[in-house]
């Protein structure tokens, strides 16, 4: 009788021992999960988030309609959250606005397509985040390992993007990795076409930005025949690109967001990374495609390396 | 209309309920077993090889060629890896090393062969940081790290692997997962963590390809070795006999000059028999 009460106390011991919510550095609440609306893109961020994280957490969703952010606040704050993950924008813009007064409430936010221009992280040191824009050094990377041999990249950006902090840290990269950044700038889409044959014999590779004023229809389908009439290196941030002509695209593994911000998210609860340090973040996972047809035509023979680390391969 | 007895269609239901029982004993008794395909999951974090599709391709090709039917599936994504895992049980799973040691003896996944690359059995990691960066061991804590994961135990490996010997506690360092090698490599090439774990391998085949890309970029560290992958089978899932025919498919390919092309895609050139 007593070997067995002795035995219960030794495992209640262990029991008492084990690592609960505390003893991992969350003082608070559970990890809350914020979501946007229920879209299909959000699942596998979201799951991967939940289990990587490797704490309690609660989702919540706001299905598309801020009104009801209220009446989740409550419930939400009732006991106070460890982190907020904040998916899509509507989640990241009413995160911020709950912990505008309780900064010591960390927030990342993901899936918000041209963050800077809800002024997420603007007045606020609890807020980092992930973009939906691969960096442009990890673009030049991939570029230099398919085509090792350029040493000069074209890009055409608006007048602000030219005048803004950007474009500056653009450069520093591509001096990084050895490039040469020519850069035009234009006012209006249909000065694109004209900065590009002013920058084409310049360069031995064009970077088509995401920007809405080089970015159209018109625009991308020109380029990718233009490219291939000036044997250039064309590279993009979208598998359709690739997939209708244009050489190289790296776009971000979208499902490994969320391993990514359970990494941060992780850092920020038990190691006390503190938001404002990490920045926001570039996806650091991405998926590469590459055309080969495109490749042939202009005389680029792709090693078996880069081919092998490509997602896709479009070789009609 | 003569109508028989009771026994006639008390004899004809047995039999009607004999025949459909051997269908659907047909269709769907033996899971993996000789009726199905066998499956094959494959999940090398480690490897430089993404094109999921290309590799689904020649794998696919390779075991067609030799008259052995199989279905295969490759997994970038530990989580997807792991699920699927739960769901079904494939006869047959490249998994690596640090997963199958997560596994256990209790697992009805048991080891089938160990590969071998360039004559070695292990790899080993090098950990890198940018040339501009001052390091010092002290400073490593704090500092964040890109790297693949390697399961639940991905701390405590990479202590065992690397920081143990130096007195650093990886549970310091603020990791970052990231889902391939290439991305942790080009991560620390261009600033966006301090340091990067990747394979030695991938960054002398990037090193070879562009020497740029690694210019800014030092080794400081080099892990003990860490075994190569393990392919394994799922007791149960597939009998004795298409085992063996998988085996020989497997053992045959290795000897050749001319190795397929699915063996450099792996990055593997020999199996030697891990069964007892």
């Amino acid at each position: 009788m007593i070997g067995k009460l002795l035995k219960i106390n030794i495992i209640l011991f262990f029991l008492w021992l084990l690592p609960t919510g505390n003893a991992l550095g969350l003082d608070s609440g559970s990890v809350v999960v914020l979501l946007s609306d229920t879209m299909e893109i959000y699942q596998k961020p979201v799951a991967s988030f939940c289990a990587d994280v490797g704490l309690p957490v609660k989702r919540y969703n706001l299905h598309g309609d801020p009104k009801q952010a209220p009446a989740l606040k409550k419930k939400i704050f009732r006991e106070k959250p460890a982190l907020i993950l904040a998916v899509g924008a509507k989640a990241a813009y009413i995160a911020k606005i709950w912990t505008r007064r309780q900064q010591d409430i960390p927030v990342i936010f993901i899936m918000v397509l041209d963050w800077q221009r809800y002024s997420l992280t603007e007045g606020q040191d609890n807020i980092t985040g992930i973009s939906m824009e691969i960096s442009p050094g990890t673009q030049f990377a991939n570029m230099l390992l398919f085509s090792p041999r350029v040493k000069r990249l074209g890009i055409i950006c608006s007048t602000k993007f030219a005048a803004g902090t950007q474009l500056r840290q653009i450069r520093q990269t591509a001096a990084l990795l050895g490039l040469e950044l020519v850069v035009n700038s234009i006012g209006h889409p249909r000065e694109f076409k004209r900065a590009f044959k002013e920058v084409s014999p310049r360069v031995d590779a064009f970077l088509m930005l995401n920007d809405p004023l080089v970015l159209s229809l018109d625009n991308a389908d020109w380029i990718e025949q233009r490219c291939v009439k000036d044997r250039l290196v064309c590279i993009g941030q979208a598998e359709e690109l690739t997939q209708f002509g244009m050489l190289l695209s790296t776009n971000p593994d979208i499902p490994y967001m969320g391993s990514q911000a359970a990494s941060m998210a992780r850092n920020i609860i038990i190691r006390r990374q503190k938001p404002k340090e990490i920045g926001v973040m570039a996806p650091l996972g991405t998926q590469i495609s590459v055309n080969l047809e495109t490749a042939a035509k202009i005389n680029l023979a792709v090693e078996n390396f880069p081919l092998h680390m490509a997602t896709k391969i479009f070789s009609h | 209309m003569n109508i028989q007895g009771g026994d006639d269609i008390k004899s004809f239901s047995f039999l009607f309920t004999l025949f459909f029982s051997i269908i659907l004993l047909c269709c769907y008794g033996s899971p993996g077993l000789a009726s199905s395909v066998p499956e094959f999951y494959y999940f090398n974090p480690d490897s430089s090889q993404a094109n999921l599709s290309e590799l689904n391709e020649e794998m696919t090709d390779f075991f067609e060629k030799q008259g052995y039917d199989i279905s295969f599936q490759a997994f970038v994504h530990l989580q997807d890896f792991q699920e699927q895992i739960k769901k079904s049980k494939p006869a047959f799973i490249l998994m690596p090393s640090w997963y199958f040691a997560e596994l256990g003896d209790t697992s009805k996944i048991k080891p089938l062969f160990c590969p071998g690359h360039h004559g070695h059995k292990s790899y080993t990691k090098v950990l890198l940081t940018s040339k501009a960066f001052k390091i010092a061991i002290n400073t490593l804590p704090r500092k964040s790290l890109a790297m693949t994961s390697m399961g639940s135990r991905t701390l405590t490996i990479l202590n065992r692997i690397m920081f143990d010997k130096l007195g650093v506690d990886a549970a310091e360092m603020n990791i970052i997962y990231v889902p391939k090698d290439l991305d942790a490599l080009i991560a620390v090439a261009i600033g966006q963590v301090d340091l990067a774990l990747v394979c030695q391998e991938n960054i002398s085949e990037l090193r070879r390809i562009n020497p740029i890309l690694l210019g800014g970029v030092k080794s400081i560290l080099k892990s003990s070795p860490i075994g190569l992958p393990i392919l394994c089978y799922t007791e149960g899932s597939t009998s004795p006999a298409a085992r063996d025919i998988f085996k020989k498919i497997l053992l045959n390919s290795s000897g050749k000059i001319n190795k397929p092309k699915i063996l450099e895609m792996i990055q593997i050139d020999d199996w030697k028999t891990a069964e007892n």
